[in-house]
């Protein structure tokens, strides 16, 4: 518990260290470091532990369990995207003929194969009504077909807005903006990560957990881990 | 649009003052009287939120003055339950003193009734997230009023008996931790559909999960022996990072978020 506790506490100054912006929104490189890497290992490594002093699968158990592996499986999740995710950010021109297979790498500077044709075509935006005349209008809905020419060669479109990415063989993408000047592109978001279903495994256990945990009525208020 | 803004100014004074005034009956042991005027200073609250939602035409949740009178109209519902759960009907007065807060802190919000719901608002997630995240702050709230009276009374007036609040405070915390938990997780779930990252370390990210990893806190050191005499102090610490998660991170432009600029 007292190893737990630390834990918490470490981790709370860290993101308060975290959290006050420095030139160019670099303060959140803090926890990408080794050290705080390993702050998370030694709280799965303490979760662990605590699973096993308490394992057994009785109905008052079950809560605890899912919440402390919950943990586990969340930050195993994040490290296996944080070691293999493919993350790339692009403006794509609005037009059928303008088809790519590679996109940028998050740095720029190279590029990921696709495996297959991205085009955007049908873009369509809706704004409120205005009240004032100074501002710019507030788009209130925007969308776009991604066209998909797949590996074996059939061609699939799919309805692509913001909250509604497209998934095609690993890859989703997101409807990021577009070119308020003159709606010739638009920008996309496109992600590959492999630890995405195992971080929402663990999401849904600790939701789960912590509901059991809470809501049992009668708890035994001196339980000592 | 301005009549609106006007009708809106003068339901939140009403509401208010009738909350006084409940407040003060209920001080005076007038409990009847007491009820009759906070439940009434809660239909006046609906109406504000009714005004609010027919002159914006979405679930007015999106701007901070929105969403102070949605976290004032859970605390009725949060009582009325706890006293049904846990014989805590004798909490009415602090719950009257809750509803009242954020209606003044309404009061005095730009009242952008012409708010527009940007794309990115636009997902079954919206009400789910805010809602439980509302719940979670209003039973938070309480708990953090009983834990200070339990101060005052322990310390102040050298009161014997005052561990009932202690008690009250922990069942409420129990039953605010999982709404809590389920904002805080349905608010990544929601990120990756809209900006294709469950987590990005914003500013409100890192506060809100400040937030919960010091409630996580004050469970685990209500546990053992070792650390109970810091149970108090961790839990007014972590109602203090609510309050900058909730408020400051977007009222202070220093700490301003770029992703949850809306509220």
């Amino acid at each position: 518990m007292i190893t737990g506790f630390i834990i918490f506490v470490l981790l709370v100054f860290f993101m308060l260290s975290g959290v006050f912006p420095v030139q160019g929104g670099m303060q959140v490189v803090i926890f990408h470091t080794p050290f705080f890497i390993l702050l998370m290992a030694s709280l799965v490594v303490s979760s662990l532990l605590c699973c096993w002093k308490k394992r057994g699968l009785t109905l008052r158990k079950i809560g605890f369990q899912l919440t402390h592996l919950g943990i586990v499986v969340i930050l195993a999740g994040a490290f296996t995207g944080f070691l293999t995710a493919k993350k790339s950010e692009f403006a794509l021109p609005i037009s059928g003929s303008h088809e790519i297979k590679q996109i940028p790498t998050g740095d720029g500077n190279s590029s990921y194969d696709l495996n297959f044709g991205i085009a955007v075509t049908n873009f369509q935006v809706d704004f409120y009504e205005q009240t004032d005349k100074q501002s710019s209008p507030t788009p209130k809905h925007f969308q776009a077909s991604l066209r998909i020419n797949t590996a074996n060669s059939s061609t699939l479109s799919h309805e692509l807005a913001v909250n509604h990415p497209v998934e095609h063989a690993g890859w989703r993408f997101y409807l990021m903006s577009y070119d308020t000047e003159s709606r010739r592109y638009v920008v996309l978001s496109a992600r590959q990560d492999p630890g995405r279903n195992i971080v929402f495994a663990g999401i849904a256990m600790l939701m789960i957990g912590t509901t059991i945990m809470c809501f049992r009525k009668n708890e035994d208020n001196n339980v000592t881990v | 649009m301005s009549q609106f803004s006007l009708l809106v100014t003068y339901l939140l004074i009403a509401a208010v003052t009738i909350y006084v005034a409940a407040f003060v009956a209920l001080l005076a042991k007038k409990n009847t009287a007491g009820a009759m005027l906070a439940f009434l200073g809660w239909l006046i609250s609906a109406g504000v939120m009714a005004t609010n939602w027919i002159a914006c035409g979405h679930p007015p949740f999106g701007s901070m003055g929105h969403v102070m009178v949605v976290l004032s109209l859970c605390f009725l519902p949060v009582y009325l339950l706890l006293r049904g759960w846990y014989n805590l009907g004798w909490l009415t007065v602090y719950f009257v003193f809750a509803s009242g807060i954020p209606l003044v802190g309404s009061l005095f919000m730009e009242k952008e009734v012409a708010w527009r719901r940007v794309p990115a608002l636009q997902s079954p997630w919206f009400i789910p997230h805010v809602t439980a995240y509302m719940l979670s702050y209003a039973l938070a709230t309480v708990a953090f009023v009983l834990t200070i009276v339990q101060l005052i009374r322990a310390r102040l007036l050298k009161q014997a008996e005052t561990s009932r609040y202690y008690s009250a405070g922990y069942q409420i915390l129990r039953l605010a931790f999982p709404f809590m938990t389920f904002g805080l997780l349905s608010g990544a779930l929601w990120a990756e559909a809209a900006w294709g990252v469950y987590w990005s370390w914003d500013s409100k990210e890192t506060w809100s999960l400040i937030t919960w990893t010091l409630y996580l806190a004050y469970f685990h050191s209500r546990n053992d022996s070792r650390l109970k005499p810091y149970t108090v102090t961790i839990q007014i610490l972590a109602f203090a990072a609510l309050i900058t998660t909730f408020l400051l991170v977007n009222l202070l432009p220093k700490l301003a978020s770029a992703l949850h600029s809306y509220a």
